[in-house]
């Protein structure tokens, strides 16, 4: 990957990534999810969960999985309206990269 | 390590920020950990990297604002490390970081071999210039030394050739005198023959020895004209042959 990936798209991502599961998804799934699509290290997704729970874009609560409990996370209200607004803004952003890439001459 | 010498040492690495962060922080990493599974634990750990590593990012995500912090392919980076918003908030992915190097590396190769491939070039193209450096040399060697050597022994040869033209005319100058002097004294002396008998004799041997020397200048001048000149310029033409003609020579 030779693009980097900003907080705010690294934001969006997660915020999708969590918002896909209904009852919510744990740490690990996201990471492993994230880490289907993008290179980022582990210990990144922490800070952007903890973040984004201080913002109340995200809630967390526990649930009892396998004699222990898990920490689950999942989009507030405004998570969804954040969430709402990053997928605008990605789609006006990307669709207009993809047409200056596309529209120049091609490289040699 | 263990998974619970992993959390110790992560919970002491934490014990700087606020209760509340810190058992956040710890129920997150547990979690995380027993998610990976008995087999998984241990890569998980290798994938996350040192408690310190670790540490550091919670530390970061929590003093940073929004976009401060950022990881890459090296680890995660505190946002004060770099005021550059779009440097600081971004992270790249592993893998064309583990790329690039061996793409410098690659590109400093063949830099060093088109050096060494230069430099093998420089050697021959110094060789040739030592020539075109000695053609230069003789060239103003030439202009130094041998012009004015050409221009002396042109003079000098001119000069031969003029001394011996003039001493030819001089010879050819001096019989005709002698002739005529000769020739009137001859006359003058065989008409006073009769008036002076001894006056006459004396004119007309003065007259015959003009004559014999008039005939002496002739012969110089003749000899000059006819045998040295052409000698000269056989010389010339030898020399000349010496110095140039050795494909001549060969002929």
């Amino acid at each position: 990957m030779v693009f980097n990936t900003g907080a705010t798209l690294l934001d969006a991502i997660v915020l999708s990534v969590v918002s896909s599961e209904e009852e919510g998804t744990y740490g690990y799934r996201i990471t492993q999810e994230v880490q289907n699509v993008l290179d980022v290290s582990d210990s990144t997704l922490y800070p952007v969960l903890r973040r984004l729970q201080k913002d109340d874009c995200l809630t967390v609560y526990d649930r009892e999985y396998g004699g222990r409990n898990r920490r689950y996370y999942k989009l507030t209200n405004q998570g969804y309206a954040q969430l709402g607004m990053y997928r605008t803004e990605w789609k006006s952003y990307s669709s207009k990269i993809t047409e200056i890439l596309a529209s120049g001459r091609r490289g040699l | 390590m263990s998974k619970k010498e992993y959390l110790d040492r992560l919970q002491g690495l934490l014990m700087g920020i606020s209760e509340e962060e810190r058992s956040a922080a710890m129920e997150y990493y547990r979690d995380y950990l027993e998610d990976a599974g008995p087999e998984g634990e241990q890569r998980a750990m290798e994938h996350l990297g040192s408690p310190e590593t670790v540490a550091a990012a919670i530390k970061d995500g929590i003093q940073g604002d929004r976009a401060a912090g950022y990881t890459t392919e090296s680890g995660y980076h505190s946002g004060t490390e770099d005021k550059d918003r779009y440097a600081a908030g971004s992270w790249s992915g592993e893998k064309s970081g583990a790329e690039e190097p061996n793409a410098g590396n690659g590109y400093r190769n063949q830099g060093s071999a088109y050096r060494s491939n230069e430099g093998s070039d420089n050697g021959s193209r110094r060789k040739r210039r030592f020539g075109i450096g000695w053609i230069i040399l003789i060239f103003f060697g030439f202009l130094c030394l041998g012009i004015p050597i050409l221009s002396v022994a042109g003079s000098i040869f001119l000069a031969i050739v003029a001394v011996m033209a003039a001493f030819s005319l001089g010879g050819f100058a001096v019989f005709l005198g002698l002739l005529m002097a000769g020739g009137i004294l001859v006359i003058v002396g065989i008409a006073k023959f009769m008036l002076l008998p001894g006056l006459g004799a004396m004119l007309t041997g003065a007259g015959l020895i003009c004559l014999t020397f008039a005939l002496l200048a002739l012969l110089a001048a003749v000899w000059i004209f006819g045998k040295f000149i052409p000698w000269l310029c056989r010389g010339i033409v030898w020399v000349f042959r010496r110095m140039f003609g050795t494909g001549g020579g060969h002929r």
